[in-house]
Parts: C-alpha cells; structure tokens; sequence
C-alpha cells in the first residue's frame, strides 16, 4: 500500500480523437529535444473522452472529453522570449496531492488576403554613387509563396561584390516604457555575383516554403508583436554594407509584418510589404 | 619577384579547391548511391561553393571546373534516372535547389536539373530555357558567370528545341534566341573584364581575355551547328543580331576574335550572301581592330571554297570550265594585246578603270554582260562556276565594300589596304580566273595608292613592300603563262615603281614560272615585255639604291658582280636562269625568230657583266638558227644572205664577249662553233673571219698555259674538219695553228699540241664521204683544200714532237709523251698514211720498253706526276704503265683480226700491220698470249 501512495499514482495518456489524422507541427523545447503536436483552428472542437465521477480507479480506464468550439483567438507561437502556448490540462483531484497532466496542441488560424496586394516599386540610392530601382511582386506574401523581383542599377559607381537578400524577424515584448526588441535573421539569399554596369537587371526569386515563418503578429494580448523584414544588402569590395533604415532611408525595406487570415483549407499568412 | 610568389598561393590555392571538389564528389556519389538526394544536393552545392573563388586565374579556374563539370555529370545521370523511375520529379527539384544561399552553386544546380528536365518528353522546354537564362543574369563576375554560361550553354546543347510549330515545348526560333542572348550576355561579361582592375595590368588581363574567348566564341558554334537553321533564319536574325553586338560592344579584341568566328563557323553559303552586312559592320568596328585581317580571313575562306568547289566538281565539268575560262582569258589576252599594239587600249583601259577607282563606286560594267556570255552558260542547272553562285558577285561586292571601307578609313595603314588588295587578288585569280579587268583593276588602284602615298615613309615599310611584291607576284603564280601579264596595262606601271629588292624578286618569279611552264615566247613584242620585266636582272642599274632608303639586300650594289664569294655565285645563278629563258624565245618563223634574237640582244647588252652569263646563249640560240636556215635551204631562196647575215651578227655578239667582258675561253669556243656552221653553209670568207677571231682572241687574251693547250687543241680539232676552205687559206690557218702548237711554254704542251697538229695535215677521210656528193663547185672554177692529205708533214709533226718530248727533264714526262705519240702513229698506221711506216711504231714500242721501267723505279717518289696536259688525272707512273699495256693489248688484237680475217681490211693495211712487231713488248710488260 506505500508503494502505492509514494509513487506516481497514475499513468495518464491524453488523447485527442483524429490525432493521427491532424497536420502535426514540430515544436523546439529546451535544448535539441523535439515534440510534435496536432493543429487546430480557432473555434473549433477539441473532442477527447467525457470525464469520471469520483471514485477508486483501480485499472485503466479511458474517459473521453469535449469542449465544443472553443474559441482560441491567438495562433500558437514560439519566439525568443515569447510563448504562446494552449494545451488541455487534466487533474485528478484527490485528498493528498492532485495528478495533473497537460497535453499541449498547436493552434493556426486562418484569415482572408486583403485585397490590396500590388506590387512595390522604389527608387533608392546614395547620390552619384549608386542608384537603384528595385520591384517586387506583391506587397503581401503567404507563407508558402515566392517572392519574386528583379533590381534594376541606374548608376554604380562602388565596386559591388555582391548582394542578398535577408529576411529578418523582430520580435518586439513588454509594453511601452519596457519594451524590449530583439530580430534574429532567417535566412540570407545571395541573388547576385560579382559588379553589374549600369543598365543591369538583376532578377529575385525566393521561395518562402522552406522557412520557418510565423505570420506577422501584431499587439498580441498587447503583449508582443513580431514583424519580418526583407532586407537588401549590397556589399562592395572593401566589404562594405549598403542597406537598410539606419543609415539610408531610401534603401530600407520599411516593416513587413506577416498577417494571418483564414481561407478555405489551408494557412494562410502573409507578409506584408508597407510602409 | 610578386609574381612568383602570388602565382604560388594560386596553385595552392587550386590544388586545395580540387581536393576540396575531389572529396565533396566522393561524398555525393555515396550519397546518391544511397538514394539520399538531400545529402548528395548538399554535398554538390558544397562543392560549387568551390566556384565562388576569384583568386585563380582563368586557366586555374577552367581546371576546377572541369572538376566540378565531372562530378556533376554523375549528378545529371541520376536525377535522369530519378525521374524516370518516378522517385524524384524534376519539377520539384528544380525548385528546391534554388534554396541553396549562394548564387553561383545554386545556379549551376538549376542548370544541371534543369537541363536534364529539358531532356525530357514533353517538359515545359520553353519556359526552363527562358527561366534559366534570366536568372544566370544573377552572376555578373565576368569569370564565374562566363563559365556559368559555358555550362548553359553546354548542357543544354543536346536538348535545345529544333521543332517548328509554336508550343510549350518549345520551337527552333527559340533555340536561336537562347543560343543568341547568352553570346550576347557572355560576351558583354568578357568586354568587362577589360575594365576591371588597375590599368597597369592591362596585359595580363588581354592575355587572360584571350585565354577566355573561346567560351564565347562557342555560341557561335552552337548556334552554326543547330540544325535546321536556314539562310533566311540566318540573313534575317542570327547575323544582325551577331553583328549588333560585336558592333556595339566596341571592343578590339572581342571585335577581333568575334569576326573572325562568325568566318570560320558559319557556312559559305552563307556568307556568300551576307557579304554587304559583314563587310558594312566591319567598317564600323573600333579603329584599332585589324580590319585588313577579317577581311582577308573572309576572302581567303571564299577563295579556298571556290578552289575545293572546283576540285568537287565533276572533272569533266571543271576542265570543261577550266577550258572555257582559259579560252576566253586567251581571248581577252589578244584583244588586249591587239588594242595595245594599235595603241589605243593604254589610254582607254585606264580611263574606264582609272575613273572607275576615284569615284569608288562606280564599277565598270563591263562584267555584267560578261558574266553572262561567259563561262556559266555551259553550266545551266548549277548556275555556279567554282561554287560561287552567278547571282554573287563575289568580287564586285568586295571590291565595292573594300573602296569604301578604304575611304571610310583615313587612317587605315597602306600596310593594311595593300595586304587587302593582295587577298582580293587571290579572289580574283581563284575565283573568276579569266577575268583580267578585275586583276587589272586592282593593280590600277595599288598604283593609284602608291602614287598618293608617294611621299610618306609608310610606303617603305617592309610589310608594304612584301604586300606589293605579292600583290605583283600573285599573278605570276596564277596564270599559267606570264605572258597573261603583259596583257595587263596596269602590270608594268605597277612594277616600275616597286624598289629594286622586289623588282628583282619578281623577276626571280618571272623567269623560274616561265622556266617551269616552258613558255614559248614567240613574238617580238613579248620579248620586250618579258625582258622589260626582267629588267632588273638583265640591265646595269644605275647607282641602284640612290632613292630608296631601305634597299638592304644588297648593300654593296654594283660590287657583287665582279666579286667572289655567295653573292657572285648567286648572281652567277640568277644570270643563269636569265640565259635559260632565251631558249624559249621560240618561233616556227626563222626571221621572226631573228628579230626575237635581235630584240634580246638590245636588252642583253646594257647588261655590262651580265653579258657575260646572257651572250653565250644568245649565241648558241643565233647558231643554232643560222642552221636552221642552212636545213631549210630547199625552202628558202634566200637562205644564204639571212644566214650570213645571222653569222655576222653572231660574230659581233662574240666579239663583243670576247673583248668587253673578257670572257676569251668561251668566245674562242663559239667563235669556232660559228666557224664550223659557217663552213656548212659554205662561206668561205666568213668561216676565215670566224678563224681570224678565234686566234686573235687566242693571241690577245688567252695567256694561262694549259688554257692555250686548250684553246690550241681546239681550234685543231674544229681546222681539221674544215672544208671550205681553197689551198692558200687553209694553209695560213693551219700554218697558224701549227706555229701557236709549237710555241707554246712547256715542252710537255708543245709536243702534244705538235702531235696533234699532224691531223691538220691528214683530215679524217669519211667526212670525205660526207663531201664526195656536195655539188659544191659545179663551176669548179675554184681550187679546195678539202681532203688535205700530206703524209710527209704528219710524219715530220710526230718525229718533232717525239724530239720534244725526249728533250724534256723528267723521264715520267718523256715516256707519257712517248705513249701518246704512240697512239697518233698507230692511228696513221691505220689510216694509211704512207710516210708513217711499221718501223716507227717498232722503234717507238721498243723506245718506251726500255724506259718504261724508270718511271716507276723506287728512285722515283711515289707522289711523282707529269704535270697536267689535256687530260687531268693520267700522270702517274702507274696510270702510264697501263696505258702502254693497253696500247700494246691493242696492237695485239688488231694484228689477230686481221690475220683471222684478211678480207675485212685492204691488203696493205694487213701488209703494215703484220710489220709491227711487240713480240719484245709484251713479254716485257707480260702480257702473256
């Protein structure tokens, strides 16, 4: 009977119905451990078993569950200093100490493209030195979708060795006297070798699928916001960095926040390319 | 010192990339042995990654690519058979190796997908090509990308479109603007790489440009070698688009090496039709592009074509078109020659032509009506004669964008026209053979352009003087008869200008082309022509050098004829051929043929020296004709007075050999030769002046004693058979003859020359034959000397010289001089000379036994030698003792001939033989029976 009160009194397995059927996504715990969860939308059932009455279990039993169209209203995310996280929790209370057990699930939600997705069209330079025209495609990208462009050099006067391409995530926590920003680059994309002359055209192409992008949030629970920024770099010779907000405005890729809307079957993100 | 050092790190740097390359290759083969493509895509773009580098030099980095290129065909192999087994989808491939971060392996791996999927049926072929094209614009390092594009180029080779109907899947028309837009990419990469860098090591980088081009040039070759493309798709788009870019990119050496492509790839068909584009973008090419040189590539490829068209022709066909071209050149030689001999065609030839030249355009229209009576009318079906359509007018267009171009083009170099009007001559001579205008027409604007540049230092320049020399000798090689070239009325105003070195070049080709096709030059007026070409070679220069700067061959002019040494036996040589070439001068008429003679002599003789090499023939030929007048005296009335005259112009020839370039040794030999036909024909007087001179010359001018020996023996020999001659004449000459014998130095010469002398006195009895028949005096008014037989001054002549002969010092002397004696009265014995009796040969052989042994007693040395007489190399002691066995030997058998045979011979003849008796003799020198 000691045993009994000393040890784990239960061992608890929660399952969710059509767990093998889902769309599982993996997710990061600490260090390199890895655990893949199921993926549900907002507002919609999490069915398990109905619980128990009180009473002695003395072998195992299955209790099924349901909690009818939950409202989830935030999409799970895992950033560098933010989790958002939903999960269902189960608790056997008894006298001495209660058993809990979690089950985390992974939420996504879907959201309808705006309509406005033109695309982008900016002249930047540094004066008689280097002058650019860049195009991309849309000013919104989804999360599986390609972004593709082309740079046109009006004037070179540097000697460029080469130029890329990055995509940058800035995760942005606490609330306005303590906030605190952090960005962590994705990927860099070289899309071009060696100087063009004047009158080259350079064309992009970068496919979004292979990353791992999250859409842009924005104020969640008035806790984080995370944007993604496309960010062109040119790098001359003496290893110099052309780019960006700081220095030259001009050569910025203003916020690009990716934003997620709800469409038939399938996530739907985007990554929106404004000012 | 830096660049040791630097090339070092380079090849460490290289070898560490291939290892690098090596073992990333060994890792995706194990991969994709496993199927893990993941792994192995990896692993490749690793390895490309090895391709980013800009430390190597070009040819390092051609050696890493074709490390990578290796490995990459095994990549291409599997992902081909991936897909065909249905475990990989190229389509998928193709987009997730554009994740790769860095641009250059990520675009070698889209190409190598890429083109593998093109190899596929029914794959979007036209949209890979379009898509692979426009994202290798990403490279824009000229090395990377011109390999990048190298390997574009070459994997998608196989694959490339060749249909025609507008689809998916592509078509030919896409093919060639695929093929198009990479020569232009590629080549606008390498004009780049001219521009980068310090401007101190623009050498290196055009020798690393040249090592580059044939990436881009290989387009080209692609883009000749597609299949299906015809002359319109080429006429339309392919050459202007070519050209657009090899205009604008304004690059010497991409101008350069592009134009020379397009030559050599592209077929000749083409080319013959695209010849006023080329030529006009050619004129618009940078000002330091060697123009001359594409231009010459061009004419010279279109010249061969039309020499193998000719040989690809039927044979009978091409000699039927040889023939034709021959016969109407041969045509067109007369009329010209007709028109100038009437003195007309100078002047209207060079008007027509000569404005022709300065308004540049205006081309004669002469060869419109010409073409087409011409030669192609045999040829009705093909239209082409030598492969060249008759609807090209190769040389017209040429000659045409050549005028312009030069006129276009101030400041092209008169190296650079004259080396082009050299390849527009070949064109001509290849190509429209008969067609002397368009030679001319050329030669007319040279002389134009010599005249211009008349005063400038350019025209000296040895590569202008070579292409002169060329442009002049281009003809001489070409036509099978130089005498083509004197219908030329252009040729020899040409020629006169050109600097001696090259005069005398040409005259070298002159004469060896009329040596080697044994051209008969049979009329007067070619004889001029010819030699007044020759020039040069034939005529005392007037201080040669004076006006021209650089002359340089022959620095010491007008000393290398009388001196010794290389340059005298090449003047020697060349003065030779000279002589040669009068042989030639040929005509079935014998007086035509005279004035030939009459005429080349007036050239000959301002020859001063050269007389010496150029008379003689001249001579031979004056003799031989004055022999041909003498056969044909049953023909020609009038034979005597012309062959006299003939002989008396011979005699001035060799006096004038004989006294003004003192050449005595010869002039005494044809004096005498002249004496012998002279004395055929009859001419008393003239045979004795012929005589006269021979022994003046041989008294004023011949003073080396064995020469006299000679020149004695000689005019012997040529007297003996003289028989014109009445009593009192011959008797002076001979007298002479015999006195000269007699007196000359040494002993040993005077009695040769004294036994020889007998003979004049005992002339040769079948000539007596030859005679007996001659109705020469039918008259008989007058007294001959012919047969002169007088046996008493034979034998007094033989006894003098054995007098002379014994008074000499040296018994070796004495006794060679016995043997020859020996021989003459043997000789008498058998012509039946009566004075010349058995006993002398008796006492003779017995004279010679009993001394023959001193000669070669061991007191005489070894060495010892009878100085040399007429013969050389018969004085030694031993070479006498053979001698007078084989006399011995000979006696001997005659006498056994005619004891075995009595009736072949008369009886007296066996009577004196059987009285000479050696008996003693031969067992003496044992000769055994």
């Amino acid at each position: 009977m000691a045993a009994y009160f000393f040890a784990s009194p239960v061992d608890i397995d929660i399952k969710l119905e059509d767990e093998e059927a889902r769309k599982q996504v993996e997710i990061k715990l600490e260090k390199d451990r890895k655990d893949s969860c199921p993926i549900y939308y907002d507002g919609e059932s999490i069915i398990g078993q109905e619980l128990a009455a009180p009473g002695d279990m003395r072998q195992a039993q299955t209790f099924d569950f349901h909690f009818k169209n939950v409202e989830k209203q935030y999409e799970s995310y895992q950033g560098i200093n933010v989790k958002l996280r939903y999960f269902v929790r189960l608790t056997i209370s008894r006298r001495l100490a209660d058993v809990v057990k979690e089950r985390e699930i992974w939420v996504h939600s879907y959201r309808m493209p705006s309509d406005n997705n033109n695309s982008i069209k900016m002249e930047v330079g540094i004066e008689d030195c280097l002058h650019i025209e860049f195009e991309y495609n849309k000013s919104k990208y989804h999360l599986k979708d390609v972004i593709v462009g082309k740079i046109y050099f009006l004037l070179v006067r540097i000697k460029i060795k080469h130029m890329e391409l990055s995509i940058i995530r800035r995760e942005t926590t606490g609330t306005v006297p303590n906030q605190y920003n952090e960005s962590e680059t994705i990927t860099k994309f070289e899309i071009m070798d060696g100087a063009p002359v004047r009158g080259e055209t350079i064309p992009i192409r970068l496919f979004l699928g292979g990353f791992e992008l999250t859409p842009t949030y924005r104020e969640v629970n008035k806790k984080f916001t995370t944007r993604y920024y496309l960010n062109l770099v040119l790098i001359d010779e003496e290893n110099r960095r052309y780019f960006k907000q700081q220095s030259y405005p001009q050569l910025s890729f203003r916020k690009s926040p990716f934003t997620e809307s709800q469409s038939q079957n399938r996530s739907y993100s985007v990554i929106v390319m404004g000012q | 010192m830096a660049t040791s050092s630097s090339s070092d790190t380079e090849g460490k740097l290289l070898s560490e990339a291939l290892s690098s390359v090596k073992i990333q290759a060994q890792h995706m083969k194990r991969y994709l042995e496993t199927d893990q493509l993941m792994d192995a895509l990896k692993s490749a773009s690793t390895m490309l990654a090895e391709l980013r580098t800009s430390s190597l030099t070009p040819k390092q980095y051609y050696e890493l690519y074709m490390a990578v290129f290796d490995a990459l065909r095994f990549l291409a192999n599997y992902l081909y058979e991936a897909h065909v087994q249905d475990s990989h989808h190229l389509a998928d491939l193709y987009e997730l190796v554009q994740y790769a971060g860095n641009i250059v392996p990520r675009l070698y791996l889209m190409i190598t997908v890429g083109s593998v999927y093109m190899s596929i049926p029914g794959a979007p072929v036209r949209e890979i090509m379009k898509d692979m094209l426009e994202m290798s614009r990403g490279v824009q390092h000229p090395t990377r990308g011109l390999f990048l594009r190298h390997y574009l180029s070459g994997q998608t080779r196989d694959h490339l479109p060749i249909g025609e109907e507008d689809s998916p899947n592509g078509n030919l028309q896409d093919s060639i603007s695929f093929v198009l837009t990479n020569f232009i990419e590629m080549n606008k990469l390498w004009v780049r790489l001219q521009h980068q860098g310090h401007s101190r090591d623009r050498e290196k980088r055009e020798i690393e440009r040249k090592e580059l081009r044939i990436l881009v040039g290989t387009n080209l070759v692609r883009l000749s070698q597609l299949e299906g493309v015809d002359l319109e798709m080429y006429q339309k788009n392919i050459l202007p688009s070519i050209l657009e870019q090899v205009v604008n990119c304004k690059d010497v050496i991409a101008q350069e090496y592009l134009m020379e492509v397009v030559i050599q790839v592209f077929t000749d068909d083409f080319h013959l039709h695209t010849l006023g584009p080329f030529l006009s973008a050619t004129a618009q090419l940078h000002p330091k592009v060697n123009i001359k040189q594409i231009v010459i590539a061009l004419i010279d490829r279109l010249a061969a074509y039309a020499a193998r068209e000719a040989e690809n022709e039927d044979p009978e066909e091409t000699k039927r078109q040889e023939e034709a071209a021959a016969k109407s050149l041969a045509e067109k030689v007369n009329a010209q020659k007709r028109a100038r001999q009437n003195g007309v065609a100078g002047d209207t030839a060079n008007s027509e032509w000569g404005t022709g030249l300065e308004e540049s355009s205006g081309f004669p229209q002469s060869p419109v009506t010409n073409g087409d009576k011409g030669k192609e009318v045999n040829n009705g079906q093909t239209k082409k004669f030598r492969g060249i359509p008759v609807d090209v007018r190769l040389f017209e267009v040429f000659w045409q964008q050549v005028v312009e171009l030069i006129k276009a083009r101030p400041d092209l170099p008169l190296t650079d026209i004259t080396a082009l009007l050299v390849s527009l001559t070949n064109l001509s001579l290849s190509c429209y053979p008969d067609r002397l205008d368009y030679v001319d027409q050329i030669l007319g604007f040279a002389h134009a352009k010599m005249q211009e540049y008349k005063d400038s230092p350019d025209l000296y320049a040895p590569q202008t003087t070579q292409n002169l020399a060329n442009l002049l000798l281009a003809p001489v090689n070409s036509y099978q008869s130089i005498l083509t070239l004197l219908a030329l009325p252009c040729y020899p105003s040409l020629f006169s200008l050109q600097p001696l070195s090259t005069r005398r070049s040409l005259a070298h080709g002159l004469i060896s082309s009329v040596l080697k096709n044994e051209t008969i030059i049979e009329t007067p007026e070619d004889v001029d022509g010819v030699l007044e070409l020759c020039q040069v070679l034939i005529r005392e220069q007037p201080e040669e050098s004076s006006h021209v700067p650089h002359m340089g061959q022959y620095p010491k002019d007008g000393k290398h004829l009388g001196s010794h040494g290389l340059e005298s036996e090449e003047f020697a040589e060349e003065q030779g051929w000279v002589a040669r070439m009068v042989h030639l001068f040929r005509s079935d008429s014998l007086d035509v043929q005279f004035e030939l003679l009459q005429r080349a002599r007036k050239h000959f003789e301002a020859g001063g020296e050269r007389m010496r090499y150029t008379f003689p023939s001249l001579i031979s030929a004056c003799i031989k004709l004055a022999r041909r007048y003498k056969d044909s005296e049953v023909t020609e009335p009038d034979w005597k007075t012309k062959a006299s005259n003939i002989l008396k112009f011979t005699r001035q020839l060799t006096s004038i050999l004989a006294t003004q370039v003192e050449a005595p040794a010869i002039a005494l030999r044809l004096f005498l030769l002249a004496a012998q036909i002279s004395d055929e024909c009859d001419f008393e007087d003239l045979t004795y002046e012929f005589y006269e001179q021979a022994f003046s010359v041989y008294e004023e001018s011949i003073s080396e004693s064995r020469a006299q020996l000679q020149a004695i023996a000689l005019i012997i020999k040529t007297l003996h058979r003289a028989t014109v001659f009445s009593p009192d004449n011959y008797d002076t000459l001979v007298t002479q003859a015999a006195r000269h014998g007699s007196r000359l130095l040494k002993k040993s010469h005077q009695a040769t020359a004294v036994h020889l002398a007998s003979h004049l006195w005992w002339q040769t009895a079948d000539s007596l034959k030859d005679t007996k028949p001659k109705e020469k005096d039918p008259d008989g008014d007058k007294p001959q000397a012919y047969p002169h037989w007088d046996s008493k001054r034979v034998l007094e002549c033989l006894q003098k010289s054995l007098r002379i002969a014994n008074s000499t010092v040296e018994e070796i002397v004495t006794v060679q001089l016995y043997c020859d004696a020996l021989d003459q009265y043997l000789y008498y014995l058998d012509h039946e000379a009566p004075a010349v009796t058995p006993k002398f040969v008796n006492s003779l052989v017995e004279l010679i036994t009993s001394s023959i042994d001193n000669i070669s007693s061991p007191d005489i040395h070894p060495s010892a030698r009878a100085p040399p007489g007429l013969i050389e190399g018969i004085q030694t002691p031993d070479m006498i003792t053979r001698h007078f066995r084989n006399t011995l030997l000979y006696i001997q058998s005659r006498k056994d001939a005619l004891s075995n045979s009595p009736e072949e011979a008369g009886e007296k003849i066996r009577q004196r033989w059987e009285e000479v008796d050696v008996v003693g003799a031969t067992l003496k020198m044992g000769i055994s029976r």
